[in-house]
């Protein structure tokens, strides 16, 4: 063998290493001039000021010139003055093991972030945003339906578990191996998948329950209660589910942006004991003269809260439609409530309407949508999120997890650091995930889009995101046994 | 001369093919383009190929893009069923004699025509054939049954279930008896093995669908007889031909080719729907704004669809015809105007269409969503999309429109048209938007509406209450009370509001209809002046006293372009006597 062929051979790995750099070298484009800015960058999403989990997976971004960029390159300044430097052709793609590190690493700290990007072959430099990282985790994953924000009709959804440390997102159950039928509220019980339950609407409509592996179909319409169970929430002890029962009607406006209008003719609250297959409500709850929707029991499953307005004649007053958030007790051991209701916010005095309470964990606040009217929020540009103090008694809006768009459904992490919640701000139309940071006096931190592997992955997706749930494991069903279990007809039919 | 005479059943069937999709068929090509999106993006690859017959999908669905040319579509069915006829004939031969390959073939190819004459059928499903039959053929390269047997999992994730079948029975069949029940074991085993291994892997699709693979019916609520018909009829030849090894008897062939013939002519006789057609081809008009193309079509119909009728009145009333020329057509009511009945696809469509030209934009975005997800395969429309996008350019929602325009960035013929549209909303003080661009949305400072087209023109009245000054509202308005017979209404709405310049011949004919009826001292005066419209309105009125009213035929022939012809006659909501004799009497 010659000399060459034996440097060839020898330092072959190194050879093909160097030709990779060259090559990825080659990819950059030719600087010809450089400006240095004295404005931040305008990204996309908007990570600029947020407070992130210290577990939660790479915060991917770009800017608003994402499709005409030719480099983009992101210097992460840590607290210590350490200096990690990622780059990418049009997204700045931070590697995970080091991203993992860095979070580690700045726990309670920031995180500088100087950006340059090469347009037209000019690159500018952009004062650095920062980034706060929190002490706290945030559950590990993260449940939501993918639906097209589309109206009476639907083709493909299905629920999907996000695992929030990475990227991964699995499918729970798609609607395709249900004869195309809509799968809709997911719920679990403090967060555990192992303790779960979504509904089944279509041909082949149900309520599905799992404990464990078991899966029970269920037919929640009785006989007594002719309306089928809606919005649920777990007790704490797993023993009992909270549900309402609606009577939904759907409307569109011909001008309002807000486009949708959806409404109950009729409502109650009922909830579902489990261990004696029975619904039980009481006189508060199932009045025919309210509307009484939307519970939730708190974290020591004494109390439950719901969303109540006067019964009226929707077809006519709709935007006269207002509800009040109540409580009423619970007595978990003897399944009976306690008859006292107590209105713990009154928006309806200020003309305006709350929907979704919901408790954190540690007992000290309750969150809720506040908007003009109606109890379906989603479609209405002014919902805001806000705040009840439960020690307190007062109330605030997160200001700064809120936009100009609107603001819904929320869910509670397990330690009642984070809550996750819908909004249509990306373009007033697909609602995606925003997480949020909760400070010790309730308010909230700018909220943060969840991060994807890359921007382009958010513009992309044509499905809203519905229902976002945080859990403490992955949501897991075995597919055959659902599709064989549904499709059999058999139905555990709730009593009363 | 001995190349035709080779392939002389190849250029009769070729024949066939252009005849059916070109003189009957081509509309319906286009509109399925309509219902589909096609895009050139990695992702779209993975999500349409990465599950068993996926790749056939995405090969129909990449040519499907080009059924909106007539010379592509042409070229592209004829080149599939003839295809499918060649190479079926060339896996024949190896079995039995050239005649009797050649008719086997040809009964193939004509339920492969039968299939793609189906509305319902998706063009992945014929693919999926033609690559099974094509894999039969690529399997003569080698004879050894381990390698073929490899092959049956690739053939399965490139076709799916049925196509493995016919893959598997296809090369079985080029066997002795034993062979062929030996390979047949083999590969049932390997694709059965295969299918479990992928329903495991995905956990997405339900047993069938997995199995199956592909999609072949557009409807998964209505399954397509003619698949059943088609893929039988291929493992049949391919099993016959196995055992008729020297079958030679040139009668029965030559009834063969005279049956085959005949079913199918008899087939795409039956299966012709002239209604659906005509729905199709005022559809594709329509997407190009052709307008006058829409009006000609519509000329002297004696019969026509709800369908057809709604975009005729749209044509007509963008080009301000509606309230002169709406009854020199056939018209069935207000649901040819503006229809309450949307649940279907087609209604999604052609309503969205009306109400993005009369400016409502909420809704024409709803149906437009409707109209999308109203396909059971859960295919995306890029025609839906270009709408979509358009509305969001209308309304200035420029992080919307971009979604959409991203999305037709990637395609192969509306990218032109989303470019121009990203540098418009990039730069629209220097781009020059499109005509469709400038369409002004509704405005509703008065009062906001619920969409409720069930309540026909009192909706219509709502909205242009809101916009007293829009014209094309205002003839939608009037070509709605005229299409109900509420003449009362309209002749009070005309009284009150006195809208200026012409408001159509037909306004006026409905007047003069409501003052003979209610009216007597002002239609005496309006009879005096003795104008064209008056003397045709005398004459019609003495047409039916003197028995017209009992001669729907000559009635047409005489007053079939008048507005006092739909009254009198028209079967729907049928005034109580309009077609007496008594009404007419006072003329006298």
């Amino acid at each position: 063998m010659n000399h060459t062929n034996y440097i060839l051979k020898k330092h072959f790995h190194i050879i093909i290493l160097g030709i990779m750099i060259f090559l990825c070298t080659a990819c950059k484009p030719t600087v010809q001039q450089h400006i240095n800015t004295d404005s931040k960058p305008t990204l996309y999403p908007d990570y600029d000021s947020v407070t992130i989990p210290c577990n939660i997976a790479p915060l991917n971004f770009s800017t608003t010139a994402m499709d005409s960029l030719q480099w983009i390159v992101a210097k992460v300044i840590t607290k210590n003055n350490q200096e990690y430097v990622f780059e990418g052709k049009n997204y700045v793609s931070f590697d995970p093991n080091t991203w993992k590190e860095i979070l580690e690493n700045n726990k309670g700290g920031e995180l500088h972030i100087q950006v340059t990007e090469t347009k037209n072959n000019i690159e500018y430099t952009y004062k650095p945003f920062t980034i706060f990282v929190a002490n706290e985790e945030i559950d590990p994953y993260l449940c939501y339906r993918l639906i097209t924000p589309g109206y009476r009709i639907y083709s493909k959804m299905g629920i999907y578990c996000r695992n929030l440390t990475t990227f991964e997102q699995t499918t729970v159950v798609d609607n395709r191996l249900l004869n195309a039928n809509c799968v809709n509220c997911h719920s679990f019980c403090k967060g555990n998948t192992d303790l779960a339950q979504f509904h089944v609407r279509g041909d082949l409509g149900s309520t599905i329950i799992k404990n464990g592996d078991e899966l029970t179909v269920c037919k929640a319409v009785t006989e007594k209660f002719k309306l089928n169970c809606v919005y649920p929430y777990w007790h704490p002890s797993g023993d009992y589910i909270a549900y309402s029962q609606n009577n939904t009607v759907q409307t569109f406006h011909c001008g309002d942006p807000n486009r949708v209008e959806v409404f109950d003719m009729k409502s109650r609250v009922v909830v579902y004991d489990r261990k004696n297959n029975r619904l039980i409500t009481s006189p508060e709850l199932d009045d025919e003269s309210t509307f009484t929707t939307e519970p939730a029991f708190s974290p020591d499953g004494k109390t439950l809260y719901y969303t109540t307005s006067k019964a009226l004649n929707m077809d006519i007053e709709t935007k006269n439609a207002r509800y009040n958030i109540c409580k009423i007790g619970f007595d978990a051991a003897t399944a009976k409530f306690s008859g006292v209701v107590d209105t713990l916010v009154n928006v309806v005095k200020d003309s305006m309407t709350a929907a979704f309470p919901r408790p954190s964990y540690d007992g000290k606040y309750l969150l809720y949508t506040k908007f003009s009217y109606g109890q379906f929020a989603i479609w209405h540009t002014e919902a805001d999120l806000w705040m009840l103090d439960l020690e307190k008694d007062t109330t605030f809006p997160l200001q700064k997890a809120n936009s100009q768009d609107v603001e819904s459904y929320h869910s509670w992490s397990q330690n009642s650091r984070w809550i996750v919640f819908e909004s249509r701000r990306d373009d007033g139309f697909f609602t995606r995930a925003y997480i949020a940071y909760i400070n010790n006096d309730g308010t909230a931190e700018k909220a943060f889009l969840l991060p994807q592997e890359s921007p382009e992955d958010n513009r992309k997706l044509m499905y809203s995101f519905n229902v976002p749930e945080f859990a403490t494991s992955e949501f897991k069903l075995d597919k055959g046994i659902l599709e064989g279990k549904i499709k059999s007809g058999e139905r555990l039919q709730f009593g009363y | 001369m001995s190349f035709i005479k080779k392939y002389i059943s190849s250029i009769i069937t070729a024949v066939v093919v252009l005849i059916a999709v070109l003189g009957f068929y081509s509309p319906m090509y286009a509109y399925q383009e309509g219902l589909q999106i096609f895009m050139s993006d990695w992702g779209f690859f993975t999500d349409t190929c990465l599950r068993p017959g996926g790749m056939s999908d995405y090969i129909g669905c990449f040519l499907v893009q080009f059924f909106m040319y007539p010379h592509w579509l042409a070229i592209i069915i004829t080149a599939l069923v003839i295809g499918l006829q060649l190479i079926i004939k060339s896996i024949l031969i190896k079995n039995t004699n050239a005649q009797f390959a050649d008719v086997l073939s040809v009964i193939c190819a004509a339920g492969m025509i039968a299939v793609v004459t189906e509305f319902n059928v998706l063009f992945g499903g014929c693919i999926s054939i033609l690559l099974a039959v094509s894999a039969v053929k690529v399997a003569d390269l080698s004879k050894n049954m381990i390698v073929l047997s490899v092959l049956t999992p690739i053939v399965y994730w490139i076709t799916g279930g049925f196509g493995c079948i016919i893959y598997i029975i296809g090369v079985a069949s080029g066997y002795s008896l034993k062979k062929a029940g030996l390979f047949s074991v083999i590969n049932i085993a390997t694709l059965l093995l295969t299918f479990l291994v992928v329903k495991n892997i995905m956990q997405d699709d339900s047993l069938i669908d997995t199995f199956v693979g592909v999609d072949y019916n557009r409807y998964t609520t209505h399954s397509c007889k003619v698949w059943n018909v088609s893929i039988w009829i291929i493992i049949a030849c391919l099993v016959i031909s196995a055992f008729l090894k020297t079958f030679q008897n040139r009668i029965i062939i030559l009834s063969l080719y005279s049956i085959t013939a005949i079913v199918l002519t008899t087939t795409l006789i039956i299966n012709y729907d002239a209604g659906s057609m005509l729905d199709f081809t005022v559809d594709k008009m329509s997407r190009y704004k052709n307008w006058g193309g829409i009006i000609n079509t519509m000329q002297n119909r004696k019969s026509v669809t709800k369908v057809s009728l709604c975009y005729l009145n749209i044509a007509l009333n963008e080009l301000g015809l509606l309230n002169n020329k709406m009854f020199n057509f056939m018209q069935l009511g207000t649901e040819g105007i503006i229809s309450q009945d949307i649940d279907s696809q087609d209604k999604s469509i052609v309503n969205s269409e009306i109400y993005f030209r009369l400016g409502l934009m909420n809704i024409a975005e709803r149906l437009a969503i409707d109209a999308t997800e109203s396909n059971q395969n859960h295919q995306k429309s890029a025609r839906q999309y270009k709408r979509l996008a358009e509305i969001a350019i209308i309304r200035k929602d420029k992080q919307l429109a971009y979604r959409y325009l991203n999305k037709l960035k990637n395609t192969l013929y509306y990218s032109a048209w989303a470019n121009r549209a990203l540098e418009y909303i990039n730069n629209p003080d220097k781009v020059e938007p499109l005509s469709d661009w400038k369409i002004e949305p509704l405005k509703f400072e008065q009062q906001d509406a619920f969409f409720t087209p069930k309540y026909k023109s009192d909706f219509i009245l709502i909205l242009l209450g809101n916009n007293p000054h829009n014209n094309k509202l205002f003839n939608y308005y009037v070509g709605t009370l005229l299409l109900e017979k509420n003449i009362e209404k309209l002749y009070n709405f005309v009284a009150q509001y006195r809208p200026e310049g012409d408001l159509g011949i037909h306004v006026y004919e409905a007047i003069l209809l409501y003052l003979s009826l209610n009216n007597q001292e002002e239609f005496k005066k309006v009879m005096n002046e003795n104008t064209p419209l008056t003397n045709k309105f005398q004459n019609f009125c003495n047409f039916m006293v003197t028995g017209g009213n009992k001669d729907v035929q000559k009635a047409e022939e005489l007053y079939g372009n008048t507005y006092w012809f739909y009254y009198s006659f028209c079967e729907n909501l049928l005034p109580q006597s309009a077609n007496q004799t008594n009404i007419y009497a006072f003329v006298q």
